[in-house]
C-alpha cells in the first residue's frame, strides 16, 4: 500500500482528478505538476493539496468551465435566490428527475464529473422544465435583472444579461438566467 | 390549491376536465350570489393582458394615416388587407371575429392608450399595468382584485387563466385561478431565445437542439395517440410531470414546451398552417371554457387571462400574425360561449406598452409608448375611436420615436367599473386606481 500511495502515477492521478473536478474537464497541465509536485513533497497530504488548489491561479478564472451537476445545479438555483430546500424531500425528487438520484450513483466510482455526461439533450430540457417551474413559483417577487448581476457576478455576460433585460415576464427571464451556459457552468 | 377545493369546487373541476381541455381548476367556492342587485348583478368583465408589449400599429393599423406606410416599411398591414373601421382605422386581417363584431358596435378600439409608466421596461409597465398604481413599486395588489374588495368578495368571484394568478389579481381577496394544461402556448418563446444565447456554445447549443427535436417528436407521438383535444391524462402520462410537481405541490409548474415559435416569417407550410388552426382551435376553446365558468350561477364575474408573446423585435409580421389570431379565437370563444351573457359582458384587451412607430433593422420593432387597446361588449354603446388620435406626424411623435399617449389605461378602465361595473366612484379613485385624479374616467362606453 505505502509503495503504491507514493508512486508518482498515484500522485498524477490524484492530482488529475482533483484539478479535472475543481477546475476543468481538461485540466492545465502546469497545474497538475504543480499537484502532483505537492502531493509528493508532503506525503500524499491531501489538505496540502487542496491548499495549493486554492492558492492556484487557475482555479479562479472568472469563465466558468465546469458543467454543473444537477446537484450544483440544483444548490445554486435555491442559493440564487437565498433560498434552501425546505428538505431532502424536496430535493430529491427534483435530483431525481434531473438524472441524478440521490445516494445512487451508477458506479462505486460515483457521478461522472464531465460535461458530456451531463450536458445531454434530455437532459437540457428537464433543466428546462425544472427552470420554468422554478421560476413561476420565485421570480414574479424579484427583480430579474438584480437577480442576474448577483446569481453571475462578473460572469455576467452582455448576450445573458440582454436576453433577461429584454424577457417578457420576470418568469422568461429568470428561466433564460437559469438555463443561460454562465449558470450552467461554476 | 387543492388542499382548499371546496366540494363545489371538485364540481366544477370535473366539469371542466370534459371539457376535453386537460385543465386544473381552482375555484373559491363562494356563496351563490342571489341577484340583489338587480341588472348590475349580472355584469361581467374581462381583461385580456397581451404582455411583451403589444403593437397597437398591427393591432388597428391607421392605414389612413399618411405616415403610417412610410415609417412601417416592410411591416405595414396595406389598406387592402386592413379590415375597414373608419377613414383611418383598420383592424389586422387576423381579427376577425373582433371586426364582425365592430361592424355590430360591439368592439371598438383605443388606438393610443398607455399606463402612466414610461420607462419602456416589460417588468415596469406590467407592474404599473396590474397594480393601477401610478408608479412602480407603488402597489403590490392588483387593482382586479382590489376591486373584487371594493365590490364585496362574498358577492363577486375573479378567476384568472394561467397556471399562476397574474398580478393584476392577486391581493387580500382570494381569486380563483385555472390553468389550461395543453393549448397555451406561454412557453414557445423560451426554447427560440435560448437557442441564440446557445449560439456561441456549441456544445450546450447541439445538445438542446437535439433535446427539442426529440422532445417535439413525443408531442407528435403523443398527439397521434390523442387526437386533439388532448385529454387531461395526457399530462400525467409524461414522466416528467411526476417530478416536475415535486418543485412546488402547490403551484403547477408550466408543463407543456410547445415546438419552437411557428408562424415567423418564413413562407408557411402546410404543416404551419395546420398548427396554427389547432391553436385557433384551442384558442377558442379557452374563451367558451372560460365563458362556460362565468355563465354558471354564482360563477366568476371578473376575469383575467394573460397571455404571452407579443415582444417582436424581429419578424414581427408572423409572429403577429399568430398572437393576433389567438387573440381574436380567444374573443370569438368567450362571444360565443357567454350567449346572451354576451351583452352583460366587457372585455379589454390591453397590453404594457406599445412598440416604436419606425420598423426596426429585423423586421421588428422596440418598446414604445402609446398602444391599442381592445374594448368588446354586447352592451357597448355605439361609437367611433376611444380617445383621440394623435397621428404618426414626426412632431406628433412621443419623443420622435413612439405613438403619443392621448388616453391613460386607467382611465379607460375606471370607466369600465364605474359604468358597466357600477364601481363606487370614491373607491375608484381612492383603493382601486390611488392618485388617479389625473386619469380622467372615460364615460360613454355602455
Amino acid at each position: 500500500m505505502h509503495d503504491l500511495a507514493v508512486s508518482p502515477h498515484t500522485a498524477r492521478h490524484v492530482s488529475t482528478k482533483l484539478a479535472a473536478h475543481f477546475v476543468s474537464d481538461t485540466p492545465p497541465p502546469a497545474l497538475v505538476a504543480r499537484l502532483q509536485k505537492t502531493y509528493l513533497d508532503s506525503g500524499g497530504r491531501l489538505d496540502e493539496m487542496a491548499r495549493a488548489l486554492i492558492a492556484a491561479p487557475e482555479a479562479w478564472d472568472p469563465a466558468p468551465v465546469k458543467f454543473k451537476t444537477p446537484y450544483e445545479f440544483a444548490i445554486s438555483t435555491w442559493r440564487a435566490v437565498d433560498a434552501e430546500p425546505s428538505g431532502i424531500g424536496k430535493l430529491a425528487p427534483v435530483l431525481t428527475g434531473l438524472g441524478q438520484k440521490p445516494f445512487s450513483p451508477p458506479s462505486p466510482k460515483g457521478w461522472a464529473d464531465e460535461a458530456q455526461t451531463w450536458c445531454a439533450p434530455d437532459a437540457l430540457i428537464k433543466r428546462l422544465r425544472f427552470s420554468q417551474g422554478f421560476a413561476a413559483v420565485v421570480a414574479d417577487r424579484l427583480d430579474p435583472n438584480l437577480l442576474a448581476q448577483t446569481a453571475l457576478g462578473a460572469r455576467l455576460t452582455p448576450p445573458v444579461a440582454k436576453a433577461v433585460a429584454r424577457a417578457e415576464t420576470r418568469r422568461e427571464a429568470m428561466a433564460l438566467l437559469l438555463m443561460s451556459p454562465e449558470f450552467q457552468r461554476r | 390549491m387543492n388542499a382548499q377545493m371546496s366540494p363545489q369546487v371538485s364540481r366544477r373541476s370535473l366539469l371542466l376536465q370534459a371539457a376535453g381541455l386537460g385543465v386544473t381548476v381552482s375555484f373559491l367556492g363562494g356563496s351563490a350570489f342571489a341577484a340583489a342587485d338587480g341588472a348590475m348583478a349580472k355584469r361581467k368583465m374581462v381583461v385580456i393582458i397581451c404582455r411583451g408589449g403589444m403593437d397597437g400599429l398591427t393591432v388597428s393599423p391607421p392605414v389612413g394615416d399618411p405616415d403610417y406606410a412610410a415609417l412601417r416599411g416592410a411591416v405595414a398591414v396595406t389598406p387592402d388587407q386592413a379590415l375597414k373601421l373608419d377613414g383611418t382605422f383598420g383592424l389586422h386581417p387576423a381579427l376577425e371575429s373582433v371586426h364582425a363584431l365592430a361592424q355590430k358596435g360591439q368592439a371598438r378600439i383605443a388606438p393610443a392608450i398607455a399606463s402612466p409608466d414610461r420607462a419602456r421596461s416589460h417588468f415596469e409597465a406590467q407592474d404599473v399595468l396590474e397594480t393601477g398604481a401610478a408608479q412602480v413599486y407603488g402597489v403590490n395588489t392588483g387593482w382586479l382584485n382590489r376591486t373584487l374588495e371594493v365590490m364585496g368578495p362574498s358577492k363577486v368571484e375573479g378567476l384568472s387563466v394561467g397556471a399562476i394568478a397574474p398580478l393584476i389579481l392577486r391581493g387580500k381577496v382570494q381569486a380563483a385561478s385555472w390553468s389550461p394544461g395543453k393549448g397555451v402556448d406561454e412557453t414557445a418563446r423560451l426554447p427560440t431565445l435560448l437557442q441564440d444565447l446557445y449560439k456561441a456554445d456549441p456544445m450546450m447549443g447541439r445538445a438542446f437542439a437535439r433535446g427539442l427535436e426529440t422532445e417535439a417528436m413525443a408531442q407528435a407521438a403523443m398527439t397521434a395517440l390523442n387526437p386533439a383535444p388532448i385529454p387531461a391524462s395526457a399530462d400525467t402520462m409524461a414522466p416528467k410531470a411526476m417530478w416536475q410537481n415535486a418543485v412546488n405541490t402547490t403551484t403547477p409548474a408550466p408543463q407543456v414546451m410547445a415546438p419552437p415559435a411557428s408562424g415567423q416569417s418564413a413562407p408557411q407550410t402546410a404543416q404551419a398552417i395546420a398548427g396554427q388552426r389547432q391553436a385557433r382551435e384551442a384558442a377558442r376553446k379557452l374563451g367558451s371554457t372560460l365563458a362556460g365558468f362565468m355563465i354558471q350561477d354564482g360563477g366568476p364575474r371578473v376575469a383575467a387571462i394573460s397571455l404571452d408573446g407579443w415582444d417582436t423585435h424581429a419578424g414581427q409580421v408572423g409572429q403577429l400574425n399568430t398572437r393576433l389570431s389567438y387573440l381574436d379565437a380567444v374573443l370569438d370563444g368567450l362571444n360565443t360561449g357567454l350567449g346572451d351573457e354576451w351583452s352583460n359582458t366587457v372585455v379589454v384587451a390591453a397590453t404594457e406598452f406599445g412598440r416604436t412607430a419606425r420598423v426596426n433593422g429585423t423586421g421588428g420593432t422596440d418598446h414604445g409608448t402609446g398602444s391599442t387597446a381592445l374594448v368588446l361588449g354586447g352592451g357597448l354603446k355605439k361609437g367611433g375611436i376611444i380617445g383621440d388620435w394623435p397621428t404618426l406626424k414626426q412632431e406628433a411623435l412621443f419623443e420622435n420615436r413612439d405613438v403619443r399617449p392621448s388616453l391613460d389605461m386607467r382611465g379607460l378602465f375606471k370607466g369600465v367599473l364605474v359604468e358597466h361595473m357600477g364601481v363606487d366612484r370614491a373607491a375608484l379613485e381612492t383603493r382601486i386606481f390611488p392618485d388617479s385624479a389625473d386619469a380622467k374616467i372615460v364615460t360613454g362606453l355602455v
